[in-house]
C-alpha cells in the first residue's frame, strides 16, 4: 500500500471512529422523542384508517407488494376485532415518551422501531415523505443505542455514567442519510421540466390559494421571483446542504438557511410535521458547545418563566 | 493513532465497522438512483435488508412535478343539528383523497367510503348523519395570473353506511 492509500485509511478511520461529544446525540434523542409523540398524534387517524378496528387492512385492501416483498408489519398476523391496534399504538406512544425522558433508551428504541414500522408499513394512500424519514430514523436510532451509546445526555435518568463521548460513525449514519435525502430530492427535480424552466414554484404557490391556510398565490404574478425561488430550492437541495454542511466555515449558514427553508415549507404547504422531522435531525450537525448553548438558553428561559409564574403579585414593588 | 497501534483487535473491529457502513451507504445510493438494468439486478441481493429494516427509499420526489390542478375538497355533514361544512386542509387527508384517485381510480370509492365513515364518526354523534365530500377544481395556468374560478366536479355522499 502506498502512502496515499495509508492516508486515506487513516482519514476514513478518523471520519468514522474519532470520539465525539455525545451531547448532540442526547439532544437529538430528547427532540426525537418529543417529535414522535407529535407525529403519532398527528398520524393517528390515517394509521387507524388502515390498521384500526374494521380498518382497510382487514378488508383485504392492501397495496401491491406490501408484506410479500420484504416489508413487514405486526398487523399481518392480526385479525379484525383484536386489540392489536390499541396495543401497538400505545406502545409506540409510550416508547416515544420514555425516549424523550431518557428512560431505558435501548429498550424503547427497539420498541419504537418495531411498533412504528408496523404502523407505517400498511399505509398506502396517505403515506407521506415524513413516514419514510420516521421509519428510517427509528431504525438508525436503534442501531445507535444498541451500539452502546444510549445518548444519556439531557436524560432525566442517566442509564450509564459513560465518558460523554460517542464514536463518530453514530453521527455519520444520520448525517449521510440526511444529505442523501436532500441530494436525491434535488436530483429528481432536475429531470423535471417545470424545475428546469423555473416555473415549479408558480404551481406550488398557486395551489396555496385553495388548500393552504395562508394564501401565497399573489407571488405567482412575479415570474422572476418564481424562477429565483425554483432554482434556489434546487441549489439548496443539490449543492448547498449535501456539500457545504461538511465545512466548518459554512456549516452554521447552511443550518440557518435550512431552518428558514423548512419553516417556509411548513407555512406554505401545511407541512409542519415534515419540517419538524428534518429540523430535529439537524441536531446531528451541532457541536458540543452549540448544543450546550441551545440547551442552556432554553433552560434559562424556562427558569425565568417559572420564576415569573411563581412570584406573588406585587413582589417586585415590595423588593424596591 | 497510538491507541490503534496499541491494541491489534481495534483496527480489525474498526475496519469491519467501516466496511459495513460503506456497504450500507452504497446500498442507499443505488436504491435512491433512478433504476437501471444493473441496479434492478443488484436489488435482489440487498433489497431484503432495506425493506426489512424500514429503510427502503426509491427517490425523494417531493414536488417533483407540482400539480397544475388547483383542487380543494369540502366536507358537509347533515344531521339533527343541521348542516355544517369543513374545508379539508390536512396534508395526510388530502394525500388519501387525491392519491387514491390519481394512482388507483378504480378503488377510490372504496377508500373514500372508509374515509367518510370515519369522518362521520369524528364530526357527528349521529350515526345516521349524511356526510358528503365535494371536489372543486380549477387549473393553474402560467399565462393567467389571476386565479380561475373553481368548479364542482365530483361528489361522494354517504348515507347509512354506503357510498352513493
Amino acid at each position: 500500500m502506498g502512502n496515499g492509500g495509508f492516508e486515506t485509511e487513516i482519514n476514513m478511520d478518523r471520519f468514522f471512529h474519532e470520539r465525539l461529544s455525545s451531547k448532540p446525540l442526547g439532544l437529538f434523542r430528547l427532540l426525537w422523542g418529543v417529535f414522535l409523540v407529535f407525529y403519532l398524534i398527528d398520524g393517528w387517524w390515517v394509521m387507524h384508517l388502515y390498521s384500526g378496528p374494521e380498518g382497510m387492512r382487514y378488508q383485504g385492501w392492501m397495496p401491491e407488494g406490501r408484506y410479500t416483498n420484504g416489508f413487514w408489519s405486526l398487523f399481518q398476523w392480526a385479525s379484525d376485532g383484536s386489540p392489536w391496534f390499541g396495543v401497538i399504538y400505545s406502545a409506540a406512544l409510550l416508547s416515544a415518551v420514555a425516549m424523550a425522558l431518557g428512560w431505558w433508551v435501548r429498550v424503547t428504541s427497539v420498541v419504537a422501531w418495531v411498533c412504528l414500522n408496523s404502523l407505517i408499513t400498511p399505509l398506502a394512500w396517505g403515506f407521506a415523505g415524513v413516514d419514510f424519514i420516521v421509519s428510517i430514523m427509528t431504525f438508525l436510532m436503534m442501531v445507535a443505542s444498541l451500539g452502546g451509546h444510549s445518548a444519556h445526555w439531557y436524560a432525566l435518568q442517566r442509564e450509564l455514567a459513560g465518558d460523554g463521548k460517542a464514536p463518530a460513525w453514530i453521527y455519520r449514519i444520520f448525517q449521510v442519510q440526511l444529505c442523501f435525502i436532500y441530494f436525491f430530492s434535488g436530483l429528481w427535480k432536475v429531470a423535471s421540466d417545470v424545475w428546469q424552466n423555473g416555473t415549479a414554484m408558480h404551481f406550488a404557490l398557486g395551489w396555496t390559494a385553495s388548500s393552504s391556510r395562508v394564501d401565497f398565490s399573489l407571488i405567482t404574478q412575479y415570474p422572476v421571483v418564481n424562477a429565483l425561488l425554483t432554482h434556489g430550492v434546487m441549489l439548496f437541495e443539490l449543492v448547498v446542504f449535501p456539500f457545504l454542511i461538511w465545512f466548518t466555515g459554512t456549516r452554521r449558514w447552511v443550518l440557518g438557511v435550512g431552518l428558514a427553508f423548512h419553516l417556509s415549507i411548513g407555512i406554505l404547504m401545511d407541512l409542519a410535521v415534515f419540517g419538524g422531522v428534518v429540523i430535529v435531525c439537524y441536531a446531528f450537525f451541532l457541536t458540543s458547545t452549540e448544543t450546550e448553548m441551545i440547551v442552556d438558553g432554553v433552560l434559562r428561559r424556562v427558569k425565568r418563566i417559572k420564576e415569573w409564574w411563581l412570584s406573588p403579585v406585587g413582589k417586585t414593588d415590595d423588593m424596591k | 493513532m497510538n491507541d490503534i497501534k496499541g491494541d491489534s483487535r481495534v483496527p480489525k473491529y474498526r475496519r469491519l465497522v467501516t466496511g459495513l457502513l460503506l456497504l450500507h451507504f452504497g446500498m442507499l445510493f443505488i436504491c435512491n438512483m433512478p433504476p437501471t438494468a444493473m441496479s434492478v439486478k443488484l436489488g435482489d441481493y440487498y433489497s431484503w435488508y432495506l425493506k426489512g429494516t424500514g429503510q427502503w427509499q426509491d427517490g425523494w420526489r417531493m414536488f417533483e412535478q407540482p400539480s397544475v390542478l388547483n383542487d380543494f375538497y369540502e366536507l358537509t355533514v347533515r344531521d339533527v343539528q343541521g348542516e355544517r361544512s369543513y374545508r379539508v386542509r390536512g396534508m395526510r387527508e388530502l394525500n388519501v383523497i387525491i392519491n387514491s384517485g390519481a394512482y388507483n381510480p378504480e378503488q377510490q370509492d372504496e377508500v373514500l367510503e372508509n374515509y367518510l365513515w370515519r369522518k362521520r364518526e369524528a364530526l357527528s354523534s349521529d350515526n345516521q348523519a349524511e356526510i358528503e365530500l365535494r371536489r372543486y377544481t380549477s387549473t393553474i395556468l402560467l399565462e393567467q395570473r389571476v386565479p380561475r374560478r373553481h368548479q364542482l366536479v365530483q361528489t361522494w355522499v354517504m348515507e347509512d353506511s354506503r357510498l352513493k
